[in-house]
């Protein structure tokens, strides 16, 4: 079946689609010789050395970098509407889960501690303090908090200093995180053009223009080679 | 300046609130409350005599109760510094706008309302002056400022003062003019009586010759401007620049020349700790250089601007050390890392506490730091240097060499300047314009006050002809430069108002303002950020180590006991071992350290001396109940008790729970306890208790029934009291502090 035959058809399912929102998508390659993720010292708190772990804050795996927070900056019209999930951010095994995650202003965010020792949550936008709350164990009471701004919030525990979290924070919503082979989609984006930003946390920002087609889902690669510095 | 409380509630002397006359009608009614006697257009007249202002105040006030003032409308800050700090009904008009008591219409046929006419105050209610035909807003209401805050050094709402007052002291204008207040501070360059044991004779002649081409940032000035640029010096008739700079040239090296020899013919021996220094790692030298704290003063790189002194965007804090080596003698330069107070006692460098092979690699590391200059040594023939020394007197005594520096047979020479206090109304007849003609030529460059002194901070020998020789040096100030002192020397008019309008009157005041003087000249704020100022050597440390900055002093009295915080300044020791960074032994005096700890106690309102506060002692339990709270919050996996725990990274370690008895006032813990952000932005402690709501604050522990206030108060008796027996002992060693960056 193609559309020549039945064209009232597919004009009718398909230009409200395509009107409505299309994709941006990509990956994020690394071209520079990955580094070896070093050891943590865990050795500090007899719970957390219980799990040896290796620094988690650059993942490269064939090339294709994770956890990088990959945005809209300009050119989204609408804030999006907020969503009535809670991001989560959990403290286990001394470390915090997910490493990266989102949220969109307004958005309620939770925080939780698995682990029978004290973490404390100390959150930052850029250089600047959030908050800074103690959970002495699993029992206590989680913290809730709602997405203010619109950037990177930084999780640190000053307990146990290699623990960090993120939460990418927009309100156009148009965000995503690169997985573990490198790749994101930014869904429901309207045809137009906009400046879409990548953050990672040890190599920092880059940025491209990239216009949106109604009909086809519109294609960004981004590169980082290691000698970046920025980030968090 | 605004004080603060511990809590952040502002503490400042309670001054007649501006009550002016407003048709607002609860200003009014609370107005009428206070002052039901006399009626408030009345008061408003006292303020200002003129009918016709005050005849417009009541206009503007139908319009807008806020705006009450026209007249005022243009003061930056009307209500906070107009109308709560400087009520005009107490404080007039003049004593801020110049001019005669009340007067605010022109006398006779004297065309001025306020200010001095003959001062060039162009508009006499406006702060804006015409220096050599540009307008400067903002500078000369700042000047009339030091009229009563003259013991204050930073005025926030007076950044041009201020600079300027920072400025004067810092590069020592004092040292030649005599000017009250700043008569009794110690000379400000270095001692030359030992000069021979620092340096070579070669080296000071390049020096002295120029010390900016040696040494861009340096406060020292040029003696003899017209050998490096002739336009500085009048010319004499028919001569060149050529012909100028030439002659220039040649007086210098002659004069140069004879104050050399003067000064190693009048040096004595330096009292060095070595004779030659001893071998040093300068690898290991530079590491320490970089981390136990000389970088919170000095750069070693070639044009850094990175430490600048607080007054001057152009001069370093402390030398540049780039180029050190061209300079000291190795024996001279580890005496002087090892103890600096022996070999001139009124330097503010500090003792790092070295040890003898700290000092040699540091020493081993400043001897790498030279450039490929040379500078080759004077030879003198028979009885050559004496002869040249006896000149060489006559020169130093004509320069007033020894205003900045002690110089053998100088030890009671008077300054050689113009005196300064009244030197803001000095009438311009009183002032030498010389043969400077072009000031007349050109409307905008008239012969006022304001541009004889731009001009004589500029190019100091302007004013120089035949019968007069100027003798001050250069000191190439910038435009900017010039400003601040300018508004400074305007603000030095030798009248002082009647006590109960001065600042610094209080006991509080005045030890604040004792102590910034102190924090300002020992350059505490190059480490420490000091009541919310300050804190230059952050920039050296990310969050990611921010534990291993120098302390955050900001409502420090309200923390720390005065009698140890005397102790500590006396003779400071490794508060945090773990921490590559030393406090330095600044030496203080008895008098010094207690006017510093005077100084803290009164910024966070602290009584002074020390009242002792109560934390009686756990028992029974109580005692038991807290023990339980003390290990369910787990504060040991941070704060050390006694020593680092095995593996404890240093970057997560925090202040030692063994000196709080004896360094902690006890009525600060639970202040700290329930907000450490609100003391300490972005402290690394955690609260762990809510008290957003007050009422209902919330815990994370049902010790005491949950209740926030009795864990606090039980952990604050508990920490009053804390041994070490009752804290398990550390099983190992401490881990090395290097091995984590
Ligand atoms: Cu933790």
């Amino acid at each position: 079946m193609t559309c020549s035959r039945l064209l009232a058809l597919c004009a009718a399912v398909l230009l409200p689609m395509a009107a409505m929102a299309e994709s941006i998508e990509g990956e994020v390659n690394f071209t520079g010789k990955a580094p070896t993720p070093g050891k943590l010292h865990r050795e500090a708190d007899p719970y957390c050395a219980k799990k040896p772990m290796t620094d988690p804050a650059v993942l490269v795996k064939g090339g294709k970098l994770e956890n990088v927070w990959v945005h809209v900056t300009k050119g989204a019209k609408d804030a999006a509407s907020v969503p009535s999930s809670v991001v989560s951010m959990d403290q286990k095994d001394c470390m915090y889960t997910p490493r990266m995650t989102t949220a969109v202003v307004g958005q309620k965010i939770q925080a939780k501690n698995g682990d029978p020792v004290l973490h404390n949550v100390h959150t930052y936008m850029g250089a600047s303090t959030l908050f800074n709350k103690g959970m002495p164990n699993e029992k206590a009471a989680p913290i809730e908090t709602t997405a203010k701004d619109e950037g990177m919030m930084k999780w640190k525990c000053d307990v146990h200093p290699w623990m960090r979290g993120y939460i990418g924070i927009s309100k156009n919503g148009l965000q995503a995180i690169s997985s573990d082979s490198g790749s994101f989609k930014i869904d429901n984006v309207p045809p137009g053009k906009y400046t879409v930003e990548a953050w990672h946390e040890k190599y920092g920002t880059k940025t491209q223009e990239v216009t949106v087609e109604a009909g086809k889902p519109a294609k960004v690669i981004f590169k980082y080679d290691g000698t970046e510095k920025g980030g968090a | 300046m605004v004080l603060k409380d511990a809590s952040g509630a502002p503490l400042v002397e309670k001054k007649a609130e501006w009550n002016g006359h407003s048709t607002n009608p609860g200003l009014l009614a609370m107005e009428e409350d206070k002052h039901p006697e006399k009626p408030l257009d009345e008061r408003v007249a006292t303020a200002c005599s003129d009918k016709d202002t005050v005849a417009a105040f009541e206009d503007a006030a139908k319009t807008n109760p806020y705006d009450v003032k026209p007249v005022f409308r243009t003061h930056p800050h009307r209500w906070d510094l107009l109308v709560k700090e400087h009520n005009p009904e107490t404080f007039g008009c003049t004593t801020c706008h110049g001019g005669e008591g009340s007067q605010t219409k022109g006398v006779m046929h004297r065309k001025f309302r306020h200010g001095e006419d003959d001062h060039d105050w162009n508009d006499p209610l406006t702060d804006e002056v015409t220096v050599m035909g540009k307008k400067y807003k903002g500078a000369f209401m700042q000047a009339k400022c030091d009229k009563c805050h003259y013991q204050e050094y930073t005025l926030a709402d007076a950044p041009l003062l201020s600079k300027g007052k920072k400025l004067f002291t810092d590069v020592g204008c004092w040292g030649c003019h005599p000017i009250e207040g700043y008569n009794d501070l110690a000379k400000r360059g270095p001692t030359l009586t030992n000069i021979a044991s620092k340096t070579a004779q070669g080296w000071a002649h390049t020096w002295i010759s120029y010390p900016k081409g040696w040494r861009p940032a340096t406060r020292m000035p040029n003696f003899w401007p017209g050998a490096v640029d002739p336009l500085a010096v009048p010319h004499p008739e028919g001569q060149s620049a050529e012909q100028v700079l030439a002659t220039q040239q040649k007086l210098r090296e002659q004069e140069v020349s004879a104050i050399v020899a003067y000064l190693w013919s009048n040096s004595e021996k330096a009292p060095l700790l070595v004779s030659a220094a001893p071998k040093g790692d300068p690898a290991r030298g530079k590491e320490i250089f970089e981390s136990v704290g000389c970088k919170g003063c000095h750069v070693a790189e070639k044009g850094s601007t990175a430490r600048r002194s607080e007054g001057s965007s152009e001069r370093d804090y402390a030398p540049n050390l780039w180029n050190v080596a061209d300079k000291a003698k190795p024996e001279w330069i580890y005496s002087w890392v090892k103890n600096p107070k022996a070999m001139w006692p009124e330097t503010k460098m500090p003792d790092l506490r070295l040890k003898d092979a700290e000092a040699a690699d540091v020493t081993a590391y400043l001897l790498t730091l030279k450039s490929d200059q040379s500078y080759p040594e004077p030879k003198y023939g028979a009885g050559e240097q004496d002869r040249l020394a006896a000149q060489g007197k006559d020169l130093i005594a004509k320069y007033g060499c020894f205003g900045c520096h002690n110089i053998k047979g100088f030890e009671n020479a008077q300054k050689i300047g113009t005196e300064l206090t009244e030197h803001g109304i000095k009438a311009k007849e009183l002032l030498d314009f010389g043969d400077v003609q072009y000031f007349t030529e050109d409307p905008r460059h008239r012969q006022t006050y304001v541009n004889w002194v731009w001009q004589k901070l500029h190019v100091p020998r302007t004013f120089a002809y035949e019968r007069v020789e100027t003798k001050m040096p250069q000191f190439d100030f910038t435009d900017d430069e010039s400003l601040a002192i300018l508004t400074f020397l305007k603000g030095q008019i030798g009248e002082r108002p009647d006590a109960q309008y001065l600042t610094g009157q209080t006991e509080q005041q005045a030890a604040v303002f004792k102590g910034e003087r102190l924090v300002f000249w020992n350059g505490c704020r190059n480490c420490h950020v000091v009541e919310k100022r300050g804190g230059k050597i952050r920039d050296q440390f990310n969050e990611d180590n921010q534990s291993f900055a120098p302390p955050v002093l900001t409502g420090e009295g309200a923390k720390v006991q005065p009698h140890w915080l005397f102790g500590f300044l006396k003779g400071p020791f490794d508060l945090r071992p773990w921490l590559t960074l030393r406090m330095p032994t600044f030496h203080f005096t008895d008098q010094d350290a207690t006017d510093l700890v005077h100084y803290f106690a009164a910024s966070s309102s602290k009584s002074f001396p020390y009242l002792t506060a109560e934390a009686p002692q756990l028992t029974g339990d109580r005692l038991k109940q807290t023990e339980g709270l003390f290990a369910e919050l787990q504060c040991t996996k941070c704060h050390v008790v006694g020593q680092l725990r095995p593996n404890q990274d240093p970057g997560s370690a925090a202040p030692n729970f063994l000196l709080a008895k004896e360094r902690l006032r006890p009525d600060w813990i639970p202040i700290w306890l329930k907000n450490p952000q609100a003391l300490l932005d972005g402290t690394r402690m955690p609260s762990f208790w809510d008290f957003s709501d007050e009422a209902h604050p919330t815990s994370p522990s049902k010790a005491f029934d949950g209740d926030a206030r009795r864990q606090i108060d039980a952990l604050r008796d508990y920490l009053m009291h804390l041994e070490l027996k009752q804290v398990p002992p550390p099983k190992t060693a401490m881990r090395d502090v290097n091995s984590h960056g």
